[in-house]
């Protein structure tokens, strides 16, 4: 029993010598990452323009409220003139 | 990051988090052939080795962002190719309990090792390993064929020393009833 694994222990020296196959992989890689790699939903240009026309929505909105504040009786007298019949 | 890592790594690596594909592809041609020699103790398929190093690199992209540095970055590619390497070999043998039994290989080991080219005498130990559960089996690649000692065993599969040691000793005695088995059987 013992000869046996000295002769499997012999085995595996000589296996270590062994040269692997070459193999090149980097460009399999770098595919497979690009497809597998998650890209953002939106492109980031798209994002930032899309704030800024919202932004600018939300300003024009807000007109008649910042008015209220800094003249509240005629903001008061326009939106009656506009509720009122 | 510490200085375990070289310059030239250093930098693919960060390009590579930032995205630069180029950057990876250097790192993968820089150590393929030493994870393909690592992976070809997992597989004797060529076409299987290749597909087991594009996996290696490919999850080591993705845990990219978690290497600190403190050890050269073939000895963070090499804890994952032995996980990728590990997870092959149970998958594989889980398809096998499913599709087929596993039939038995004829173990020619009377003919002395110094008549075998190297490539014989490490299909030889591989087919021999190969009737050993995969725990058993990786535990036994690693200690004779990668020249591992317990604690890079350890280091290379994320178990314990202690657990690494109890595997190595039933892995053995395994291998020793399987040689019995075998030398009864008349080979």
């Amino acid at each position: 029993m013992t000869d046996l694994l000295k002769i499997m222990e012999a085995l595996a020296d000589r296996g270590r010598r062994e040269e692997p196959p070459v193999v090149d992989v980097s460009s399999r890689v770098v595919l497979r990452l690009r497809s597998e790699v998650p890209r953002p939903a939106w492109p980031m240009v798209f994002v930032a323009s899309s704030a800024v026309v919202a932004a600018a929505a939300v300003l024009i909105l807000s007109f008649p409220f910042i008015e209220m504040l800094t003249d509240p009786w005629s903001a008061f007298f326009v939106i009656a003139a506009n509720v009122v019949p | 990051m510490a200085e375990a890592v070289s310059e030239k790594d250093r930098l693919d690596i960060t390009a590579s988090l930032d995205g630069d594909g180029e950057a990876y592809r250097q790192l993968v041609q820089r150590y393929q052939g030493q994870v393909a020699a690592q992976m070809w103790r997992f597989t004797r398929d060529p076409v299987v080795l290749e597909e087991l190093v594009e996996d290696v690199f490919v999850e080591a992209y993705f845990s990219l962002k978690g290497f600190r540095g403190r050890a050269p970055f073939l000895h963070w590619l090499r804890r994952i190719a032995t996980r990728v390497g590990y997870h092959y070999w149970k998958s594989k043998a889980r398809r096998r309990e499913r599709e087929e039994p596993l039939t038995e290989t004829i173990l020619e080991l009377t003919v002395a090792p110094d008549n075998r080219t190297s490539s014989e005498a490490a299909e030889a130990v591989f087919e021999l390993f190969a009737r050993l559960p995969a725990s058993d089996r990786l535990v036994l690649t690693l200690f004779y064929l990668e020249e591992c000692d317990t604690e890079e065993i350890a280091s290379r599969t994320g178990w314990n020393r202690t657990l690494v040691k109890v595997r190595l000793h039933r892995a053995r005695k395994k291998l020793k009833g399987i040689l019995n088995d075998s030398s009864a059987g008349g080979w």
